[in-house]
């Protein structure tokens, strides 16, 4: 269970691992990209903003200016005029007050002439005329002027006569020297001068009626909550829709700034809010015309710009996932196909022909491979079982022919031969020899044991044939001691020195020797069995291991052939057996071994 | 193994600078949602047009639901004093369930029940001008008229060498507003121990009722130094009575509010100064407020508005202009 899921965890890492490359690269580009085009669109919009206010504000300062000039053009028409400058001038003089009549005329000619103005253009509230003289033209008649209000005092008839015939604007006021009435105008005065002696003769006042600046700048959208107001050249206000907030300090405008400022606009915090003044002064009379815009207002759609990438990047995201989740999941299909496999393969299950994996190359290459793989080791494990089954059927001849049943009646005889001659000594030695070879032989069922106890058993076998054989048989063992301590395969020597007894020494009238040596030659152990008997034809020699008479089999030994392929069947190749032989001189068997402790 | 981890941090901060971000931003949408539009209930004394206080108090109303987005429904009892009419006209507002109500009371006491109502139904109560009893009012934007009647009484105590009988003509008994300018003023007149009030009337707020009641004290009190008229409609019929009697600058004339009739009572010299209220801030600062409460947001329980004294020599300053004639229309 563990194992598993800690397989169920690296197979999502991997799908992890594709979705963070994934979401980084995505949320990395978004963000870059978002970032650059909302500081790009919110400068625009910045921009667009100030450019919009500024054509507003532009609007205004045209309209009112218009507005201006056109009283101005209809104080030309009046200051111009040459029958008012008669009329002004004539009570100067004194003279003609025989002509009270012609006067009266004078007058309503002029009244007429102010009248049809004022029928032009309804904006105009009131023009009126103040002579030096006394005299007094308006259009109509029917008002009063307040007793206690003394005309040259008003701020508009001392600014004319300051500006000695130049228009002056005044700042928007209640005209109050009428009785019973107060409207709010904007009054523009001019001095009339003397055509001749350029003397003051008296005050033109033009009322322009408010509400045409308050209807101008009232109607301008500058956003939710902008607006536009004017101030004089003073600093005085002319119009702000908020005009008694601000009298009672609820509400303040930086006014300071916008007289002193340059620039046409600049942007100002005010309760916590951005807002955008923008400034247009209009020439002649100095007015400011002031446009505040609140950038929240405009902002809120970048905002919006930003809400939708941050929706953007989520979706991006969610792709992400959705494509990290379909790569992985086709990474790692033939990939959990491999591992089941592998699994099965774990399990002993080498049957790879019906698994069919199908992916990109590297995952079917891998799985090609593994197939190969799991082909070679169950060729090898083939291989193996066949080994095996040889090894066993070797071993068991090996240890048949421990048993040879005729090698125990010749020693039992030979012991049963000696026990009738009485002789004692040897019967001990002999069945004491004969039980210490068996249980050699045995070795407690290993299969692999020291050479020493190898060379004990030979020994021992050995003395049982001498004690059989007597003076036919001689032998001496000469073994390198320093190769004792390493561990070979049992029964090497016994079948060699049994069948060069039988073979070699047994029919040599004068009996014959038998050496065995054992020594190290260049990393191998090297055992020979060496015997002075009749020796091996040649051409018997050649083919003594691949031909092995069946008759010597029978005859007792266990056969060089098994000896030889049990030792390759252990060690390889490289070890086993030769043999050296002359015939009539004797033969000597190489027992190659690996030097294994 | 490090480098996936450091990716995977990296990640997360990002996604949480994101959802930093998306909740600041529902937070914001949430504050401009807090924005949205908010109808707000005025109801006034008077909706008569050419009551100049409250139109001035309509336009300050309107200035403030323009600036602060509010549908404004703007309406009133036709006359000042109808009590009943204006019970009916708060119930009917309250059944609307508009974000806010603000009211201008015509009684201290009479209106609390509904007041109550309104409070039960969590619609904000916002008082101007006139308070009610109840302190379910959330807040009350009023001119101090204790304050400002006590500046009119120390102004008729210069204007009449601080000696001699005065007189007040106030209009609707019961009124608070009614109770505190009489209160300030005799306030003030007791620090000078050479005047005496010699009585209060009321004239419902009818100038002809002032009128007459003028005319019956300086005929009971002849030598008479000065009247304080209460309200604009009592000092209106306070001026006719001084006019016709040609009583001008003999006896001084102290008024509370002004209008057009007014201030040729005051070029005229009948009327020697004039307490200003400030009803255009009124009506805008009561607006103001409804919307902030219809929002959830605090709010300050009393207001001042303030007040100007006008007189014939500063009528015409650019603050007092635009305090005198509201109307550029007219």
């Amino acid at each position: 269970m563990i194992k598993l899921k800690y397989d169920k965890i690296k197979f999502r890492s991997i799908q992890s691992h594709i979705f963070l490359y994934f979401s980084t690269l995505i949320i990395i580009t978004v963000l870059i990209i978002g970032i650059i085009f909302y500081y790009e669109s919110s400068r625009t919009i910045e921009k667009n903003a100030d450019e919009y206010a500024y054509q507003i504000v532009e609007q205004v300062s045209r309209n009112i200016e218009y507005y201006i000039g056109y009283m101005e053009d209809v104080s030309s028409l009046l200051y111009y005029n040459p029958s008012i400058n008669n009329y002004l001038s004539q009570g100067q003089a004194e003279y003609k007050q025989q002509n009270v009549l012609e006067n009266d005329l004078e007058e309503q000619k002029i009244a007429a002439l102010l009248d049809s103005i004022m029928k032009m253009r309804k904006d105009i509230v009131s023009i009126f005329i103040f002579g030096k003289n006394g005299k007094i033209i308006t259009n109509g008649n029917n008002f009063e002027l307040k007793e206690y209000i003394d005309i040259n005092e008003l701020d508009w008839y001392k600014q004319a006569s300051q500006k000695n015939g130049q228009p002056v604007v005044s700042s928007s006021h209640v005209q109050k020297f009428i009785k019973n009435q107060h409207p709010w105008v904007v009054s523009l005065s001019r001095q009339i001068n003397d055509f001749r002696t350029k003397k003051s003769l008296g005050v033109l006042l033009i009322d322009l009626n408010y509400k045409v600046i308050t209807d101008i700048c009232s109607k301008i959208n500058l956003g939710q909550k902008g607006y536009v107001f004017i101030l004089n050249k003073e600093g005085n206000i002319v119009y702000h829709p908020q005009q008694q907030l601000i009298y009672t300090n609820l509400k303040s405008e930086n006014i300071e700034k916008i007289i002193s400022t340059e620039s046409r606009s600049f942007i100002e915090k005010k309760d916590g809010k951005k807002r955008l003044v923008t400034i247009k002064t209009i020439p002649n009379i100095g007015w400011k015309i002031v446009g505040v815009s609140y950038l929240n207002d405009l902002l809120i759609a970048r905002e919006d710009i930003r809400n939708s990438y941050i929706i953007v990047i989520f979706v991006c995201l969610l792709i992400a996932t959705l494509i990290s989740v379909r790569i992985a999941s086709n990474i790692s299909r033939p990939i959990k196909k491999l591992e089941a496999l592998m699994k099965r393969a774990e399990n002993g299950d080498f049957n790879v022909n019906n698994i069919d994996i199908k992916s990109s190359d590297e995952i079917e290459h891998l799985a090609a491979t593994f197939k190969m793989m799991l082909q070679r080791i169950k060729a090898l494990m083939q291989q193996i079982k066949e080994d095996q089954k040889a090894i066993r059927k070797s071993e068991l001849k090996a240890l048949q022919a421990q048993i040879n049943p005729h090698f125990l009646y010749n020693a039992l005889d030979a012991i049963v031969w000696m026990a009738e001659s009485k002789k004692h000594d040897k019967v001990v030695l002999m069945t004491s020899a004969l039980a210490k070879f068996f249980r050699l032989s045995l070795s407690k069922g290993d299969e692999i044991i020291y050479i020493k106890d190898e060379i004990e058993h030979i020994k021992y076998y050995l003395m049982i044939q001498k004690i059989r054989y007597s003076k036919k048989l001689e032998y001496e063992i000469l073994v390198d001691p320093e190769i004792l301590k390493y561990r070979i395969i049992k029964l090497v020597l016994q079948p060699l020195v049994e069948n060069a007894i039988y073979h070699g020494i047994k029919n040599l009238p004068d009996g014959g020797k038998i050496e065995i040596k054992g020594k190290q030659v260049e990393g191998k152990i090297l055992l020979q069995v060496v015997d002075n008997g009749v020796g091996i034809p040649s051409q018997k020699l050649q083919h003594i291991l691949e031909n092995e008479n069946r008759s010597k089999v029978k005859a007792g030994g266990v056969g060089i052939k098994n000896v030889h392929e049990r030792i390759q069947l252990y060690y390889g190749e490289d070890y086993g057996l030769t043999f050296e032989s002359e015939e009539g001189q004797g033969t000597t068997v190489n027992v190659w071994l690996p030097a294994v402790i | 193994m490090k480098e996936n981890k450091f990716t995977l941090v990296l990640v997360v901060f990002i996604i949480a600078v994101l959802i930093v971000l998306l909740v600041y931003q529902s937070f914001s949408v949430l504050k401009n949602g807090s924005n949205e539009r908010k109808s707000i209930y005025v109801i006034v004394k008077s909706t008569e047009a050419n009551f100049d206080f409250w139109e001035s108090v309509r336009m300050g109303a309107e200035a403030a639901a323009k600036e602060f987005n509010g549908e404004l429904i703007y309406t009133g009892s036709q006359s000042e004093a109808d009590l009943q009419e204006q019970i009916e006209i708060l119930d009917q507002a309250i059944e609307q369930k508009p974000d806010a109500i603000v009211l201008a009371a015509v009684d201290f006491k009479a209106l609390v029940p509904m007041a109550e109502k309104a409070a039960k139904r969590n619609i904000p109560l916002i008082t101007i001008d006139s308070n009610i009893d109840s302190d379910v009012v959330k807040s009350f934007i009023a001119t101090d008229n204790i304050s400002a009647s006590q500046a009119a009484g120390h102004t008729m105590a210069e204007l009449i060498n601080k000696k001699g009988k005065v007189a007040i003509v106030s209009y609707v008994q019961g009124v608070a507003t009614a109770i505190e300018r009489e209160k300030g003023f005799i306030n003030a007149i007791s620090e000078y121990p050479n005047i005496e009030v010699i009585g209060i009337e009321h004239s419902n707020g009818d100038p002809q009722e002032a009128y007459r009641i003028t005319k019956k004290i300086i005929q009971q009190h002849p030598d008479i130094a000065g009247i304080f008229g209460a309200n604009q409609r009592s000092s209106e019929g306070v001026g006719r009575a001084i006019k016709e009697m040609k009583k001008n600058g003999k006896i001084k004339v102290v008024a509370f509010d002004s209008s057009e009739e007014q201030i040729q009572y005051i070029e005229g010299d009948i009327i020697q100064a004039v307490i200003v209220q400030k009803p255009f801030n009124m009506g805008y600062l009561g607006v103001k407020i409804a919307l902030q409460a219809a929002r959830g947001k605090q709010v300050k329980e009393r207001i001042d508005t303030g007040f100007a004294i006008i007189t014939k020599d500063n009528m015409y300053s650019p603050e007092n202009q635009k305090l005198l004639f509201p109307f550029i229309e007219r």
